[in-house]
């Protein structure tokens, strides 16, 4: 996959930084649809063309966060190694077993790439910019979605 | 906010100060960017925070230099931060901020009559500071609260040199009129501002800067901070957010001074600092108080976010093969300018989550598409921006929807 130059905002505030990398996110996540509607013929099937236009919306994600974020560097490997996206990891890589972990922790370590491997403070920011770079992605592809049908 | 009147106030000193201090506080900076810089919300902001970590060192390095020798943060020495025997140059520049802070500091024998000149000067210092202080002077003494002897003091000082640029700058905008008042007064507050600096912004961390020291020095800073001990639990927890979360950290009043438990401390306030950002971030959490409740409704957002990426990945599958793409990089150029996207899109969103949260994980792409249908708001405002070409793909999708989440599903529970 190309990727652009990331956004060297990694300084910035986080709504600046999510200026830059919109436009980043976007830019990504159309070429990849692009890319995946040429390929797409009349044989190939709904349910494959969902998963990879999915697999392009976290992809579009990750690359906008760049490898900035623990969040993305994970996504970002795990797209890399075309494993099956969020899914029972076979290597637990650099996880360590969290002691003294509620339960609202560990469900939250599976929902944000890269969870298992950090602790409770380091969750919690992940998940911050992670819900951040979620919504500007859903929002994205609505936008998309009202672009196309209208 | 004590955090945005600060920003305001050190923004000039920074440009100024920031080369002196610059080797010492990158890391520093860095260290508290993500928390601080998000919620300031500006890059002066965090370079404000990195500033005035260096003047409360300066300035309890000073206060326990009447007992012992200043250098107790070291991390100075590489800055060419000169110990008190260059005083003689202390007062001559006013812009040279920290440099002069100690020299002239060593000046001070009393600690009762440095907090009493100091709260003098602030108010001076508002003034010469361009007027972007005079509001943070003024409502910081105010609100800090922090001596009788300041409070009279620096209200009596200060009338004049807040009053005419208070009124401007509090409406956000006039730095004029305090600059000329401040030019006016710049004349006699050489000396001042630069002690002001620090004590200003140390006055209601001056409880809390005591806290940066190593525990030997607590006694010490204590006492010359005794007459802030009534707002020191105020002050301190006004400046935690903004301490930097070093491994210098200093008990409080009436509290264990163990390590451990100080680290445990440090660590909860970083903990508390990045739940109160994900309280923002989550909508209608603002009253949700309490860790277990906030961690439940953050993990239900994130599902739900999920689960919107995987419906509109659905959707777009079925909208991609009918669609001429020329047309759409054609929009996209509109679309990534006006990246809110259409009203439909934005309100379509938040309304969608809630619906979802209350849904099952069973059937839930049929779920998903028909409580956003039974939501009135969102559908409305997405079917009047559309045209009727909307809901022929919706039905379409429905029918696709229907075949495939019996089919499949990656649950990402």
């Amino acid at each position: 996959m190309e990727s652009k130059s990331y956004t060297t905002g990694s300084r910035d505030n986080a709504n600046r930084n999510l200026e830059g990398s919109k436009t980043l996110m976007a830019s990504h996540f159309l070429r990849a649809l692009f890319r995946i509607q040429q390929t797409s013929t009349t044989r190939s099937s709904f349910a494959g063309r969902r998963r990879r236009i999915r697999r392009a919306a976290y992809a579009s994600m990750a690359y906008s966060a760049g490898t900035r974020r623990a969040w993305s560097r994970a996504l970002l490997r795990k797209l890399r190694s075309r494993a099956r996206l969020r899914f029972p990891r076979r290597l637990s890589r650099a996880a360590r077993p969290q002691r003294g972990d509620t339960d609202q922790a560990q469900v939250l370590r599976k929902l944000v790439p890269g969870g298992p491997g950090m602790d409770y403070c380091k969750l919690l920011e992940e998940t911050a910019d992670y819900i951040r770079c979620l919504t500007t992605q859903v929002r994205l592809m609505q936008t998309v979605m009202d672009s196309i049908s209208s | 906010m004590d955090m945005n009147e600060r920003d305001e106030c050190s923004s000039e000193k920074n440009e100024n100060h920031l080369n002196y201090h610059n080797a010492g506080f990158s890391s520093g900076w860095q260290f508290r960017n993500p928390s601080v810089g998000i919620v300031a919300g500006d890059q002066r902001g965090s370079m404000e925070e990195s500033f005035n970590p260096s003047l409360w060192k300066l300035c309890e390095s000073d206060m326990p230099a009447i007992a012992k020798p200043v250098p107790a943060t070291s991390r100075f020495d590489d800055d060419g931060w000169t110990p008190p025997d260059s005083s003689s140059r202390g007062g001559s520049f006013l812009p040279g901020g920290p440099a002069i802070l100690s020299p002239t500091l060593s000046h001070f024998p009393a600690d009762s009559a440095f907090i009493k000149r100091a709260a003098r000067f602030s108010c001076f210092n508002a003034a010469s500071l361009g007027g972007m202080a005079t509001p943070f002077g003024a409502s910081h003494l105010a609100g800090a609260q922090i001596h009788n002897i300041d409070i009279n003091m620096a209200k009596d000082a200060s009338l004049h040199d807040v009053d005419p640029g208070e009124a401007a700058d509090l409406g956000g905008g006039g730095h004029e009129t305090a600059d000329s008042s401040s030019k006016d007064l710049a004349a006699k507050k050489r000396r001042r501002p630069a002690e002001e600096l620090e004590v200003e912004q140390g006055d209601p961390q001056m409880a809390a800067a005591a806290k940066r020291e190593s525990v030997d020095t607590d006694h010490k800073a204590e006492q010359s901070s005794s007459t802030a001990k009534p707002n020191g639990k105020h002050a301190k927890d006004a400046s935690d957010a903004p301490k930097e979360d070093y491994i210098h950290v200093r008990a409080r009043r009436g509290q264990a001074t163990n390590s451990h438990s100080l680290a445990e401390r440090v660590r909860r306030e970083k903990i508390s600092q990045r739940m109160k950002l994900l309280q923002e971030l989550v909508p209608g959490c603002s009253k949700v108080t309490g860790k277990a409740v906030m961690l439940d409704e953050i993990i239900n957002y994130v599902q739900s976010l999920q689960q919107q990426v995987e419906f509109l990945s659905m959707k777009l599958a079925a909208v991609n093969p009918r669609l001429d793409f020329n047309i759409e990089s054609l929009l996209s150029k509109d679309f990534l300018q006006s990246h809110g996207g259409t009203s439909s899109a934005i309100g379509f969103s938040p309304d969608v989550v809630h619906p979802q949260m209350h849904l099952s994980q069973q059937g839930l792409v049929q779920a998903e598409i028909s409580g956003n249908l039974n939501h009135p708001n969102a559908f409305r405002r997405a079917v009047n921006s559309m045209p009727n070409a909307w809901d022929e793909q919706l039905q379409n999708v429905m029918q696709m929807a229907a075949f495939s989440s019996n089919s499949q599903q990656p649950r990402t529970q």
